[in-house]
């Protein structure tokens, strides 16, 4: 390997030469986004052209990275925690010292993965209608306890019409992409559990319930999928559908 | 500082639990609250966005156009721009907040007097006064410089991220502009005409 030259075949992070020549010859796409991130971080403001071309691939990258990962289905199609996670991770670019600037030379898309996940979940939780009062006891006739102190989703009974008369338009509909219209991140993952065949309760020392993971009592859980079935009952997507799964999870 | 503490600590709890799953279990999930009682909630909701993106995959970028990228990419040149004038403004004031020139200066010495003072190279010094010094600053020079300057290690920290955001350019050539070549510390030390003892002790490594 020559001197000056890293892993990914990139030149060291100081190598202002180096860099200049990589921009120039447009290797930047067979870098690694971490031995960018650190040229760009290293290098500073040494050549002003030099910042700008890193700035912009780095920017693309991200973008790249991060709307894949953001529902269409968010307020302003979720441009707005894009661009506000896109924010945060340039932020860190700057701040070499920061934990963010650090993580950034190390694994860069987990890094800005994981501030993605972070701003989702601090929107999930501005935009969550506090409910915890919400009685989930009109329900709680429809899930008889097993005998041995647990119930899953295949005690439910569902009364709504039967699926055999209803048209099927797409039999490969995946619930879980309609289950992005549920706005309360909580529910959607009680709701998730759920379907996984994971217990609103039970007895049993080794398994944990869906109450347990979530942290909420047993009736603010069952009332919590009572809630999201009744909004999936009531989707056209759902009701098109006639897979033995769907029918028993609503 | 505690603040910051606490949002680092929630950070590598929040950071290690994205790493180990892409979709937690019901067990996982309880296993952590139970560990980390202080970031329950946002592990929760950390392991809602887990499922959402394992059970959804990801959304088609259709609308990833040139004119996204192009805001993305203005929003960076802002954020970059708002970062050096941040470093311009900052300096005004303040005992933690002077330039290694200013901070000589004030303690009536100059890089020489340090230098022989230290028992240390005088271009090791020089680098890291100029800006040509990456960061992190080795150990024994950081205690070195803090205690013969007698400054704090936070105006140590200020001073040299601005060295290194306004590194000394000296003089250009005719037939070309002058650059900057930062090293690390490392690469300086074992680089200077300091005897192997010194840069031994210098890096930390005669211990």
């Amino acid at each position: 390997m020559a001197k000056g030259i890293t892993g990914d075949s990139s030149p060291k992070s100081n190598d202002l030469d180096g860099w200049k020549d990589a921009v120039a010859a447009g290797r930047l796409r067979s870098f690694r986004l971490e031995s960018i991130a650190a040229a760009f971080q290293d290098l500073g403001n040494q050549d002003h052209e030099l910042r700008e071309r890193l700035a912009k691939h780095l920017s693309d990258s991200i973008l790249g990275i991060l709307r894949p990962r953001v529902s269409y289905n968010q307020p302003n199609e979720g441009w707005d925690i894009v661009f506000r996670a896109h924010q945060m991770i340039f932020e860190a670019l700057l701040q070499p010292r920061s934990a963010d600037g650090r993580a950034l030379r190390e694994a860069f898309v987990p890094r800005v993965q994981y501030r993605l996940k972070d701003a989702l979940a601090d929107e999930a939780k501005e935009r969550r209608v506090p409910d915890e009062n919400a009685s989930g006891g009109t329900i709680a006739s429809e899930f008889a306890d097993g005998s041995d102190g647990s119930d899953t989703r295949r005690q439910l009974i569902f009364a709504s019409p039967p699926f055999d008369e209803i048209e099927i338009a797409d039999e490969e509909i995946d619930v879980s992409r309609i289950l992005a219209c549920i706005p309360d991140a909580r529910k959607r993952l009680a709701f998730r559990l759920f379907m996984d065949g994971v217990p609103f309760k039970t007895k049993k020392n080794r398994v944990t319930s869906i109450a347990a993971a979530l942290g909420v009592s047993e009736k603010t859980a069952r009332g919590w999928i009572a809630e999201v079935q009744d909004v999936l009952r009531t989707d056209e997507r759902v009701q098109r559908l006639r897979k033995a799964k769907v029918r028993e999870i609503i | 500082m505690k603040e910051q503490t606490q949002r680092e600590n929630r950070d590598e709890v929040l950071y290690a639990f994205h790493q180990a799953y892409t979709r937690p279990s019901a067990d996982e999930i309880a296993a952590w609250t139970h560990r980390y009682p202080e970031f329950a909630a946002d592990i929760r909701a950390h392991a809602a966005v887990a499922w959402d993106w394992a059970s959804e995959g990801v959304h088609e970028a259709k609308q990833l156009d040139e004119g996204m990228l192009a805001r993305g990419y203005s929003q960076a040149l802002n954020i970059i721009f708002n970062a050096e004038q941040a470093v311009e403004k900052t300096r005004s004031v303040g005992e933690s907040q002077k330039t290694f020139a200013e901070i000589l200066s004030a303690a009536g010495k100059d890089v020489p007097t340090l230098a022989r003072e230290l028992d240390i190279s005088r271009s090791v010094l020089a680098d890291l006064f100029n800006g040509w010094m990456l960061t992190p600053v080795c150990g024994r020079l950081v205690e070195g410089v803090i205690k013969a300057l007698a400054i704090t290690r936070e105006a140590f920290d200020w001073a040299v991220t601005y060295a290194l955001q306004k590194p000394y350019l000296g003089h250009a050539k005719a037939d070309n502009a002058p650059v900057v070549k930062a090293r690390n510390c490392g690469e300086i030390i074992r680089e200077s005409s300091m005897p192997d003892e010194r840069k031994r002790y210098w890096l930390g490594e005669d211990q």
